[in-house]
C-alpha cells in the first residue's frame, strides 16, 4: 500500500485563476460557505418534506410497500428483486422511516441521503479545484432543479446519490493522499450505489474511471483494476446470493421495456430540458480549465450517460432523477464557471446568471413535483372502507398499497391488482370477484376490456370521484397542466343499485 | 503506519503495526471459519479431486498461521558505526566464475572506493574459472590501489581432493585459506555486485563490533533492472519486509552477497557448508543452531550490475532457490533453533509447498466449468459466507503485511509467484524424491540477458491459461452468464488468469512485437538460441541467496494462483561447449537476440557456457544432468597466486 502523503499533489493545486490572497477571516468564511449552503439546502428540503406538498410518487409507494414487507421478513419472498432495478436496501430504509414519520419521514431520509451525496461532491470539488470553486459549486447545486427535486423524493436514487457522491470524494482523496485504502473505499461506495440502483453503475462508472485516468496517469491501470476487483467482489456477493430472482429480473426487463406512451421526441426534449443548461455551463467550465482539460472532460463525461441510457432504451422511467448522477460530476465545472463569473464580471453578470438559474430551477422543481397525481385523498377513502381480505383492482396500485398495507387494511400489497398483473395472470381475470375497482391517473390506464367487464358485473358502484392536477410534457413538446379524474368503485352485490353510481 | 514504535531492546528497535496484526488475527479467524466448513462439505464421492483440494487448503491454512505469527513484528538494529581511525582489518572475498571482466572490475573498484581505509582491506578475487584475464585485471588493480591488499586466488578444481565443496561454497572455502587468521571479519560479495552504500563496512562491521554474538550482518541487495522491475528482482517484499520480521525473530540468513561474517562464527560452523546447492541459507542456519545471533541491516549493501530478465535464466535462478530451500527444510536438522526461529524457516518451505497447492486450485475451476465437478458440495450462499471472508482477509493481509510496497510492486511479485508455482512444485518433487543426498548439479546464473520470445519456457503457463479461458468460454456459451454459469469461480479465475497472463508476458520481455515473431522462428528452428535460453533450466544454479524469495513470500499468496512450468527442454545440446569465453559488451546485451548478428548471439551465450564448462560432475547419488564439455585453454588446477 502506498504511503500517505500530506502535501497535495500537483493535480490538486487549485488553478491560478481561482486563487488569490485573502485574509484569514475571509478564508474561513470561504471555507464555511459551501457547508452553510448545504445546510440551507437540507433545511429547505426538510421543510418541503414536512409540508407534504404532494402525495407519494408511484415509485415512493412501491418502495415503501416493499420496505414494510422487507422489514417484516417478506422482502425476498415477495420476489421484488425479480422486477426492482435495485436491491431492497433503500426500500427497507424508506419503510423504517415511513413507520416513524410517514411520507415526510421517508422523504426526510431521502433529503439526508442527497445532502450526503452533495457533501461528498463538494469535498471532491474542493480537492480538485480549491475552496473558491467549492463554494461556487455549492451555489450551483442550490440552483439545480433536478437536484432539489430529488432531494425530497423518497426513491432509491437518493441512496445511490449518497454513495456516488461518497465514491467521488473517495476517489479524489485517494489521488490526493496516494493511499489506495481510499480507492478501496470508493470501490465499495460505487458498489453500494449500484446495489441501491443498478443502472447507476452505468451512470457513475465512466466519470469515476475517467477521473482516475486523468489524475493518475500511468498508474491508472492498476488503480482501475483494483477498483474493479473490489467493486466486482461486492457486487458478486449480492448477485450470487440473490441469483435466482436477479436472473428473473433480467428476463423481466428484457421482456418489459415500457415506454408509458412517451415518444422518442418527448424523451429527447425532456433530456435536453434537464441537461442543456448544466451542460452549457459545464462546457464553459471545461474551456476555463485550460490547464486541466483531461480532468474537466472526465467530469463532463457524467452528463450524457443517463440521457443516452434513456434514448437508447426508449424507457422514460426515472429520467428526471437519473440526470442528477451526471450533475454530481458536472456541478464542479459549473462551479468553475460561476467562480469565474463572480470574479471577473462581478455582479454585472453573476447575479443575473444566478437569479436566472434559480428561477429556472424553481420552474423545473415545480414541474417535476407536479408530474404525478396526488392520490392521498383516494388512499384515505380506501383506508376507511377496505377490509382485510378484500381484493382490489387498482390500475396504478402502489401508492394505495403502501397506505393500505401500512394501515392494516390489506393482508399483503399483492391484494391489489394493477394493470400488469391482470394482464399477466395467465388466465382471464374474474373482475366480478374483486371488491374494489379504482381508476387513477399517472400510470397505465385500465384496458377497455377490464373496465367494461367491471361494468358488466352490475354490482360495482362508484363511491368516490375526484380529480387531481398533473403537469406533463405534451405531444407538442410543451408542458401542460391538466386535471385528471380519480374514481373508486365498490362491489356491493348485496345492495340494490343506486342510479348515479350504476353504469 | 507503525502504531507501536521505538521499543528498543539491547540491539534492535521493534516495530509493530496494529492494523496488520488485527487483519492477521481476522485472517486466522476467517481461516478457522472456512477450513472446518470446507472439510465438512468435501465431496468424498470424488476423492481424486476433493482430497488434493483439502490438502492444498490445509497447506495454505498452515502457511497463513505461520505467516501471521512470523510477521507479527519487525525490527531494525540500532545503528553502530565504526569510528574513523578505529577500523579493523576486513577481508572481502569475491568469488568469480566467468563473469564479464568489466563487471568484476567495477565490483572490485566499488569495494576499494568505499568509506574504509585501504590499508585495512584485504580483497581476495577467487577465480574458479582460472582465467588469466582475471588475474591480469587483479594485477592491474593491485598496482593502482597499492595501499590495499589485493590477492588473486585459484581454488582447486572441482573434484580435486584438496577442494572443500563444489561450486561457490568450494570457491569460498578455498579463498578463506587466503585470509590471515588475524582478520576477524570476512565479507563475501558476488563478482557482479557493487557496494551500494559507501558506508557498508562501517555500518556492518559496526554491528559486529558492538555485539559479539552476532555471526553475520546481511544487508539489502538491489540491482540494475528494467523500468518497473518486471521480474521482481529487487524483491522489496523480502528485503524491505520479510527480513525485518526475521530479524525480530533472530532468524536472518545470509544472502551470499552484501554480507559480512565474523570469522569465529564461520570457523565454528566449519566454513561454508557444501551440502546444499548454495551455501548462504545453510550457513546462516548452522550459525543460528549453534546459538549465534543474526543481524539484518536495511542499507543497500549490494547492487547487482546484472539481474536475470529473461525467462529461462530467471526460472533457473528461482528454481534453484526453491529447490535449495525445500531440501534444507526437509533434510537438515533444526536442532538448536528456538520455536520462533523454526517457524521462520518453516514459512520458507510452506511457501514453496503452495506450488503444488496452487496447481490444484487452478485446475479445480477448469473441471467445474467443463464438467460441473467440484471438490465441495454446497450452495452458493454457504460458499460465499465461508470462503469470501477468508479470501477478503487474505487479500487485505497481503497488502498490509507488504507495506510500504506499492500495489504495483506487490502485483508484480504475485504474478511471478503465480507463474513460478509450477517451478516450485517441481522443486518440491525433486527435493523429496532426491533424498538427503540427492544434490543436483548447478549452473551459474547467466550474466547477460537473452531477449527473445521464450515461448517454450512459458508454454505450461500458456496451456493453463488457455485451459482456464477456454473452459470458461465454453461454460459461458452453454450456460449463459446469468443462469448456471459459475460466476463466482470465473471471478477468481479471471483474477489469477491475469496474473498468469502477466507472467506469460514476461516471456517476451525486451523484445518488440516483430522481434517476438522472428525470435519464435529462431527458437523453434535453431538449437543454438534454445541452448542459450535454457542453459539454466537444469534446476541448478550458483546464484547465492538461496531462499530469499521464499522468505519474502507470505504464505497463501498463491491461493488459487496459476501454475507455471519449466519446459522439459532442460537438457541442452552440447553446442555450448563450442562457444568461446569472452565477455560481452554491455551494449550488446540490450539488443534483442533475434536482431543480433550471429557473432553477438555467440558472445551473449559465452558467459553461461563458460560457467557451465567448469562445473564439477555431480557427487555420488546426485541428480546428474548431462554435461559434455571440454576444459578451457589455460586452465590450471589448484594453483593459488599471490600478487
Amino acid at each position: 500500500m502506498s504511503t500517505a502523503v500530506n502535501a497535495p499533489s500537483r493535480a490538486f493545486t487549485p488553478p491560478r485563476l481561482f486563487v488569490r490572497g485573502r485574509s484569514r477571516v475571509a478564508a474561513r468564511a470561504l471555507a464555511l460557505t459551501p457547508w452553510v449552503l448545504l445546510a440551507l439546502f437540507l433545511v429547505g428540503e426538510l421543510i418541503v418534506c414536512a409540508q407534504r406538498i404532494n402525495g407519494p410518487f408511484l415509485d415512493e409507494g412501491i418502495y415503501v410497500a416493499a420496505g414494510l414487507r422487507t422489514l417484516q421478513g417478506h422482502g425476498v419472498g415477495d420476489s421484488y428483486l425479480t422486477w426492482f432495478s435495485g436491491s431492497l436496501a433503500w426500500p427497507a430504509m424508506a419503510g423504517a422511516a415511513w413507520k416513524l414519520w410517514g411520507l415526510a419521514g421517508a422523504r426526510a431520509l431521502a433529503a439526508l441521503c442527497v445532502t450526503i451525496g452533495l457533501a461528498g461532491m463538494l469535498k471532491a470539488s474542493g480537492n480538485l479545484l480549491g475552496e473558491r470553486v467549492r463554494a461556487a459549486t455549492a451555489l450551483a447545486a442550490l440552483t439545480s432543479g433536478p437536484v432539489i427535486a430529488l432531494g425530497h423524493l423518497a426513491v432509491y436514487d437518493t441512496l445511490a446519490v449518497a454513495a456516488a457522491g461518497g465514491a467521488f470524494w473517495a476517489i479524489t482523496e485517494f489521488v490526493r493522499r496516494d493511499d489506495r485504502a481510499w480507492l478501496a473505499g470508493a470501490a465499495l461506495l460505487y458498489a453500494l450505489a449500484g446495489l441501491a440502483k443498478y443502472p447507476v453503475l452505468l451512470f457513475v462508472g465512466p466519470p469515476l474511471v475517467l477521473l482516475v485516468v486523468s489524475l493518475r496517469g500511468s498508474r491508472a491501470r492498476m488503480d482501475i483494476g483494483l477498483f474493479a476487483f473490489i467493486a466486482g467482489a461486492a457486487l458478486l456477493i449480492y448477485f450470487l446470493s440473490a441469483r435466482t430472482q436477479l436472473t428473473a429480473f433480467e428476463s423481466f426487463r428484457t421482456q418489459n421495456n415500457p415506454s408509458f406512451g412517451v415518444t422518442k421526441s418527448q424523451l429527447l426534449y425532456s433530456q435536453v430540458y434537464l441537461t442543456a443548461v448544466p451542460l452549457l455551463l459545464g462546457v464553459t467550465g471545461v474551456i476555463l480549465l485550460r490547464d486541466r482539460r483531461r480532468l474537466a472532460l472526465a467530469l463532463l463525461s457524467g452528463v450524457p450517460m443517463a440521457p443516452l441510457y434513456h434514448l437508447v432504451t426508449g424507457n422514460p422511467s426515472g429520467d428526471q432523477k437519473h440526470v442528477v448522477f451526471g450533475l454530481l460530476f458536472v456541478l464542479p465545472l459549473i462551479g468553475v464557471t460561476l467562480c469565474h463569473a463572480l470574479r471577473r464580471w462581478r455582479m454585472l453578470l453573476a447575479i443575473p446568471l444566478l437569479a436566472g438559474l434559480a428561477a429556472f430551477a424553481l420552474v423545473q422543481v415545480v414541474r417535476i413535483d407536479e408530474s404525478w397525481p396526488d392520490l392521498r385523498p383516494s388512499a384515505n377513502v380506501l383506508s376507511q372502507s377496505v377490509r382485510p381480505g378484500d381484493k382490489l383492482l387498482v390500475n396504478s396500485a402502489w401508492v394505495e398499497a403502501a397506505y393500505l398495507y401500512d394501515r392494516g387494511r390489506v393482508n399483503t400489497p399483492y391484494d391489489l391488482y394493477d394493470v400488469y398483473r391482470i394482464q399477466h395472470l395467465g388466465h382471464p381475470a374474474n373482475v366480478c370477484a374483486f371488491q374494489w375497482f379504482v381508476d387513477v391517473p399517472g400510470g397505465e390506464q385500465w384496458p377497455a376490456a377490464v373496465r367494461s367487464a367491471m361494468l358488466r358485473c352490475g354490482t360495482f358502484h362508484k363511491t368516490y370521484s375526484s380529480s387531481t392536477t398533473i403537469t406533463g410534457l405534451g405531444g407538442n413538446l410543451h408542458f401542460v397542466t391538466y386535471r385528471a379524474p380519480i374514481e373508486i368503485w365498490r362491489n356491493e352485490p348485496a345492495k340494490p343499485p343506486h342510479g348515479s353510481a350504476r353504469a | 503506519m507503525i502504531d507501536k514504535e521505538g521499543e528498543p531492546t539491547m540491539s534492535k528497535t521493534i516495530h509493530q503495526d496494529r492494523r496488520t496484526q488485527a487483519v492477521g488475527v481476522a485472517l486466522l479467524a476467517a481461516t478457522a471459519w472456512f477450513l472446518p466448513w470446507l472439510i465438512a462439505h468435501a465431496d468424498l464421492s470424488k476423492p481424486w479431486l476433493s482430497i488434493p483440494f483439502l490438502l492444498a487448503s490445509l497447506v495454505v491454512a498452515s502457511a497463513m498461521l505461520v505467516s501471521v505469527v512470523n510477521r507479527w513484528q519487525r525490527a531494525e538494529p540500532i545503528r553502530a558505526l565504526v569510528p574513523l581511525g578505529e577500523e579493523p582489518r576486513v577481508a572481502v572475498v569475491i568469488p568469480t566464475l566467468g563473469e564479464p571482466l568489466v563487471l568484476l572490475e567495477r565490483t572490485v573498484r566499488s569495494v576499494l572506493d568505499q568509506d574504509w581505509p585501504l590499508q585495512q582491506l584485504r580483497v581476495v578475487v577467487s577465480d574458479d574459472g582460472h582465467d588469466d584475464n582475471v588475474q591480469e585485471l587483479v594485477n592491474t588493480l593491485a598496482l593502482e590501489y597499492s595501499a590495499a591488499t589485493l590477492r588473486y586466488h585459484r581454488p582447486p578444481r572441482v573434484g580435486d581432493p584438496r577442494r572443500n565443496g563444489d561450486a561457490k561454497a568450494g570457491n569460498l572455502n578455498s579463498a578463506l585459506a587466503m585470509v590471515p587468521a588475524s582478520i576477524d571479519f570476512v565479507e563475501t560479495r558476488d563478482a557482479d555486485d557493487l557496494v551500494g552504500d559507501p558506508r557498508f563496512l562501517r555500518e556492518t562491521v559496526g554491528q559486529l563490533l558492538a555485539h559479539e554474538r552476532i555471526a553475520f550482518v546481511q544487508t539489502i541487495k538491489t540491482g540494475d533492472v528494467a523500468p518497473g522491475d518486471p521480474f521482481d528482482n529487487h524483491q522489496p517484499h523480502f528485503f524491505r519486509c520479510a527480513m525485518l520480521s526475521r530479524y525480530a525473530a533472530n532468524a536472518v540468513f545470509p544472502c551470499g552477497s552484501g554480507v559480512v561474517w565474523r570469522r569465529e562464527a564461520l570457523k565454528e560452523i566449519g566454513d561454508f557448508p557444501t551440502w546444499n546447492l548454495v551455501e548462504d541459507l545453510q550457513s546462516g542456519l548452522e550459525a543460528l543452531r549453534l546459538g549465534w545471533e543474526s543481524c539484518y541491516l536495511p542499507i543497500e549493501g549490494a547492487h547487482a550490475q546484472h539481474s536475470p530478465e529473461d525467462l529461462p535464466n530467471f526460472i533457473k535462478q528461482r528454481g534453484t532457490w526453491a529447490l535449495d530451500t525445500v531440501r534444507l527444510n526437509l533434510w537438515v536438522s533444526k536442532d538448536g533453533l528456538s520455536f520462533r526461529q523454526r517457524l521462520q524457516f518453516y514459512e520458507l518451505a510452506l511457501f514453496y509447498l503452495q506450488g503444488p497447492a496452487t496447481l490444484v486450485f487452478l485446475c479445480s475451476p477448469i473441471l467445474g466449468f467443463l464438467f460441473h465437478w467440484y471438490p465441495v458440495v454446497t450452495n452458493t450462499n454457504d460458499f460465499i459466507l465461508h470462503f469470501w471472508p477468508f479470501a477478503a482477509m487474505l487479500e487485505l493481509f497481503l497488502v498490509l503485511v507488504h507495506r510500504p510496497m506499492s500495489f504495483e510492486q506487490l502485483w508484480r511479485a504475485r504474478l511471478v509467484w503465480a507463474g513460478l508455482s509450477f517451478v516450485y512444485a517441481r522443486a518440491c518433487i525433486l527435493a523429496i524424491t532426491g533424498g538427503r543426498d540427492g544434490k543436483p548439479r548447478y549452473v551459474v546464473t547467466r550474466k547477460q540477458n537473452e531477449h527473445a520470445w521464450h515461448w517454450r519456457q512459458a508454454a505450461p503457463q500458456i496451456v493453463l491459461l488457455s485451459a482456464l479461458g477456454g473452459s470458461m468460454a465454453w461454460s459461458l456459451a452453454h450456460h449463459g452468464l446469468l443462469n448456471s454459469f459459475d460466476i463466482g469461480s470465473a471471478y477468481w479465475a479471471v483474477l489469477y488468469g491475469l496474473l498468469l497472463a502477466g507472467f506469460v508476458r514476461l516471456s517476451w520481455h525486451g523484445v518488440p512485437l516483430f522481434g517476438r515473431l522472428r525470435s519464435l522462428g529462431r527458437t523453434t528452428a535453431g538449437a543454438q538460441l534454445a541452448g542459450a535460453h535454457v542453459a539454466g533450466a537444469q534446476l541448478a544454479g550458483a546464484q547465492p541467496a538461496g531462499a530469499q524469495l521464499a522468505g519474502a513470500h507470505v504464505a497463501g499468496a498463491q491461493l488459487a494462483g496459476a501454475h507455471a512450468g519449466v519446459a522439459p527442454q532442460a537438457l541442452l545440446p552440447a553446442a555450448q561447449s563450442m562457444l568461446p569465453t569472452q565477455p560481452m559488451l554491455p551494449a550488446q546485451s540490450l539488443l534483442p537476440s533475434a536482431r543480433r548478428p550471429a557473432s553477438t548471439i555467440v558472445g551473449s551465450t559465452s558467459v553461461s557456457a563458460s560457467m557451465a564448462l567448469h562445473e564439477a560432475p555431480a557427487t555420488d547419488g546426485a541428480l546428474r544432468l548431462s554435461e559434455d564439455q571440454a576444459l578451457p585453454l589455460g586452465a590450471q588446477r589448484g594453483i593459488s597466486t599471490t600478487l
